[in-house]
């Protein structure tokens, strides 16, 4: 919660802004009074101190009934007796204030002065209490309204994120159903390809699984991951599907977003090689250059073919975890030419990068 | 029986040749990896039953289905489970989820014997019908011409002109003809991709360079190979409120 005695350079700031403000008040009050620019501004530099003093202390008063929770009427009788309290205290203490001052000759026309106008004083100093509890209750207020709208935002962080979470961990259930139905399919006419494949699929699936859990992993892990999935999809698709990869070790090192790819694996087997009779090659490159990385996935595509299902859920779901990784620092762009299908991801390397 | 497998992944296709030899009523006469091979083999083998699979490079299944001249009964075979409900307004004889087990298998086959032997088949026209919704708008008209079949896609089409029970489908200076109403096409096809300029035109509205007054209140289209097809009051009306 706010408060001006939350740092001691806060403190001094407040102090010394209000002994400026209330000072030049009293000075443009004071000075006309016939008394003498020197004890005008003497008499006003003191009582404006002695008011600083205790527009800090009004804090707990408005601390107390923060204007949001009380009633109007309920403000009003505190905030008129603060201020009559406040009055009478900086009074008395300019009483003993001036008197002191009068010890010294050239000085006591500011005694003079403050005997005369004690009642305009009065009115002053019930209307600095006034202008202090607004100060304070502003700031208080303010404060308030940041905190809860940080509130707000940390928790949609949070939904977001869980959302991600679990569309991280879905995998494609006709991918799962299609490769136990190959799966069973080897089991008759080829039981040692069907335990290969069995194998191949638990790879996959450890792997898939433990990425969801991490919060990077080096490129390396999610090329390992993709060539998983293409080798079980490879049983399916037989010598329609084949790909490569191109990662020079330095690349493979650098820390991604685990999952990054996966997407954009899938999307490349299912929009890309699937609807096509002949099928074709993927090509999955990534580069580091300088501060950054570069992953491009190109397939071949079908134009004449209509779209599938599902296009578009996968790329719009790498670009939200892009802006949230890494925010206005990553690009995903997408190009389709000459029966191409090229999706280019450039990242910001991670500082936790072990190179 | 004579059966037809068709299935684009090489062990499916494996595996149902595998369930099949323990019918030995059923003869398996043709295998196919996609939908335009199925169609082809189909012709040529004219299977009773097709084992049919939905996802496939090529035509889909309901694509296969909508092709065929001579329509066998079917079993379709898929991992997908949200076709089942057109699979069956088709009239499938069944509907397998893979993976399944032979058991399940040997079911489908029975149901199969017994329309085969009821002569059961469900009226054509309304098959057709019901493959070709549900895939609106459509990206790609199937059309047989002088016995050979083509898949057109839909933004080769120039415009469609109606005669008599068929349409007439304009590619560049062909024409290819499909027993089909204007008004399923209008209906299909992409509303702001086609527009029913006329009674007898359905116009691709990116072939349109301009309207021209030809007498009062009365227009025609030029398009931008200079063909000039007649405008409806309701047609113009029609492009003037899609162009906003």
């Amino acid at each position: 919660m706010y408060s001006p005695f939350a740092q001691p350079r806060l403190t001094f700031l407040y102090l010394g802004a209000w002994w400026l403000a209330s000072g030049l008040v009293l000075v443009a009050l004071l000075a006309p009074q016939g008394a003498g620019i020197l004890a005008a501004s003497t008499l006003a530099a003191s009582m404006a101190g002695l008011s600083a003093l205790l527009s800090l202390v009004v804090y707990y008063p408005c601390r107390a009934l923060p204007p949001s929770s009380a009633n109007a009427g309920k403000l009003l009788l505190a905030h008129g007796a603060g201020a009559a309290l406040s009055s009478s205290l900086w009074l008395a203490a300019g009483e003993l204030l001036s008197r002191g001052l009068a010890g010294w000759r050239p000085l006591l026309p500011a005694r003079m002065l403050f005997l005369e106008h004690q009642a305009l004083l009065a009115v002053v100093g019930l209307l600095f209490y006034l202008a202090a509890a607004l100060v304070h209750s502003f700031a208080l207020v303010f404060e308030e309204t940041q905190r809860t709208r940080t509130r707000e935002l940390s928790l949609e962080v949070k939904a977001r994120d869980a959302e991600l979470a679990a569309l991280r961990a879905q995998i494609d259930p006709h991918f799962l159903f299609n490769s136990l139905h190959s799966l069973a399919a080897l089991c008759g006419s080829d039981p040692k390809a069907a335990r290969a494949m069995a194998i191949r699929l638990a790879d996959f699936f450890r792997a898939r699984l433990g990425a969801a859990r991490q919060k990077l992993v080096p490129l390396g892990e999610e090329l390992e991951l993709a060539s998983a999935y293409l080798e079980v999809e490879r049983v399916r698709f037989g010598e329609r599907l084949s790909w490569r990869l191109e990662a020079l070790p330095e690349a493979r090192q650098a820390l991604v977003p685990p999952l990054l790819l996966q997407p954009l694996v899938e999307n490349a087997v299912r929009h890309g090689i699937a609807p096509r009779v002949e099928g074709g090659e993927i090509l999955i490159s990534a580069a580091r250059e300088d501060t950054q990385l570069e992953i491009a996935v190109v397939n071949p595509v079908d134009e004449a073919s209509p779209r599938r299902p599902g296009a578009g859920v996968g790329l719009s779901l790498v670009r939200d975890r892009l802006r949230l990784s890494f925010g206005r620092q990553a690009r995903l762009e997408t190009a389709a030419e000459n029966q191409e299908f090229r999706v280019r991801l450039v990242v910001p390397l991670s500082g936790e990068n072990p190179s | 029986m004579k059966v037809m497998i068709v299935d684009d992944e090489a062990p499916a296709r494996a595996l149902l040749a595998e369930y099949l030899e323990a019918h030995p009523d059923c003869q398996l006469v043709a295998q196919a990896a996609q939908g335009l091979e199925a169609v082809e083999l189909a012709e040529r083998h004219r299977p009773d039953l097709m084992l049919l699979d939905i996802q496939m490079p090529g035509l889909d299944g309901f694509e296969v289905i909508e092709a065929l001249e001579h329509r066998p009964l079917v079993v379709f075979t898929t991992a997908y489970d949200e076709y089942a409900l057109k699979a069956f307004e088709v009239g499938a004889v069944d509907y397998l989820l893979k993976p399944f087990s032979e058991e399940r298998f040997a079911q489908a086959m029975e149901r199969a014997a017994e329309r085969l032997a009821r002569g059961d088949h469900p009226a054509l026209d309304s098959i057709v019908a019901a493959a070709r919704r549900g895939r609106s708008p459509l990206s790609r008209v199937l059309l047989r011409h002088e016995g050979r079949l083509y898949v057109l896609p839909t933004e080769r089409i120039d415009y469609i002109e109606a005669r008599g029970d068929y349409a007439s489908f304009h590619v560049g200076k062909e024409a290819l003809a499909k027993q089909q109403s204007l008004g399923e096409l209008e209906e299909l096809l992409d509303p702001r991709q086609f527009a029913r300029i006329h009674r007898s035109y359905l116009l691709n509205l990116s072939r349109l360079a301009r309207f021209e007054l030809y007498a009062k209140d009365s227009r025609v289209a030029i398009l931008k190979d200079g063909t000039r097809l007649p405008v409806s009051r309701a047609g113009y009306a029609r492009v003037r409120e899609l162009a906003g």
